[in-house]
């Protein structure tokens, strides 16, 4: 699994369709996917957004992901990185906030590689280039 | 060593502070906690951190502002993990009533007090300047202390980690953190 993450217009899909080669058929968007399906191409985009919508259905959104990934170990995940804001005063915001690092983190431990995109950048932080 | 351990909400700051701290202690660990539980979801969050630092050999003391006035209770310490200077601050400014400016003052006065006092002193503090909510005055002076005390730790300090979701990514101190095989 490779797990890309990085700023909001940052230049994420742009870098994952040009490392892997991909059309834009291959590639779920968070935002209007469905849930079932989710994690079924070779891309997921829009991580955050997938993970608003599991959280306002009442699933938990560690264990929906995590299962998902589960199923399709070779899928590459992108996410927006939502964390580095003073702390939300709504605490549904709080929620989607707490809840994204934390599936980050756990994706991150699993994933072979970790990107951070960094004004169109990518910056390899764990996993070796050309390696596993 | 003197660490500033940085990051977003929820991006496994703790956790990489924690592993550093048991790994470069041989004395006795002491951890300074900085947040009081004022309401359920602080409690929760507590207790979360309980758990995790369970089993690690952490005493913990909780000063929630003005750690001058402690510094004597940490001296038998060899290591203290503070967490995190961004609520220490927010307590300074918002129950102590000091203005940014005082602020800034004497907790890098603090801090340089207790890394004369132990030995190891690892600080967890948050990344809080790359959004815009068009915050308050009130608000943006907070969010400068933070980034002017960061900056002030990490001009003396050791090592500097940024971790990105539990990833930590050595800003400062690479060779001091290789002498510890398989810390991260």
């Amino acid at each position: 699994m490779i797990f890309i993450i990085g700023g909001n217009s940052q230049g994420k899909l742009e870098f994952a369709k040009g490392l892997l080669g991909l059309q834009d058929g291959s590639i779920a968007d968070g935002e209007e996917c469905s849930f079932h399906h989710a994690f079924d191409k070779p891309v997921l985009n829009k991580l955050h957004m997938l993970i608003k919508r599991v959280l306002a259905e009442d699933i938990d959104p560690m264990e929906f992901v995590m299962a998902g990934i589960e199923r399709n170990p070779s899928i590459t995940v992108i996410c927006d990185e939502l964390g580095s804001g003073v702390v939300p005063v709504n605490q549904a915001d709080r929620e989607i906030q707490e809840q994204v690092g934390r599936i980050q983190c756990s994706i991150a431990k699993k994933a072979e590689k970790v990107y951070r995109v960094y004004c169109s950048l990518p910056v390899l932080i764990k996993g070796i280039e050309n390696g596993a | 060593m003197i660490a500033l351990i940085c990051g977003g909400v929820s991006s496994g700051k703790s956790e990489i502070a924690e592993s550093l701290a048991v790994a470069v202690n041989k004395g006795k660990l002491a951890y300074l906690a900085t947040l009081s539980p004022h309401d359920d979801e602080c409690g929760k969050r507590i207790e979360r951190h309980r758990q995790m630092r369970r089993g690690k050999g952490f005493e913990t003391f909780e000063f929630p502002h003005n750690i001058e006035a402690y510094l004597d209770q940490l001296l038998p310490y060899e290591t203290v993990l503070l967490e995190c200077m961004s609520t220490l601050i927010a307590n300074e400014m918002f129950i102590g009533g000091r203005n940014p400016h005082e602020t800034i003052k004497a907790v890098a006065a603090d801090i340089r007090r207790l890394s004369q006092t132990v030995k190891n002193v690892i600080i967890v503090s948050s990344t809080v300047f790359t959004d815009f909510k068009g915050y308050d005055q009130f608000t943006q002076n907070y969010i400068e202390v933070i980034g002017k005390i960061n900056c002030d730790i990490a001009a003396f300090a050791d090592v500097v980690i940024e971790s990105v979701c539990s990833v930590p990514v050595i800003h400062k101190g690479k060779r001091e953190i290789s002498q510890y095989e398989d810390l991260f």
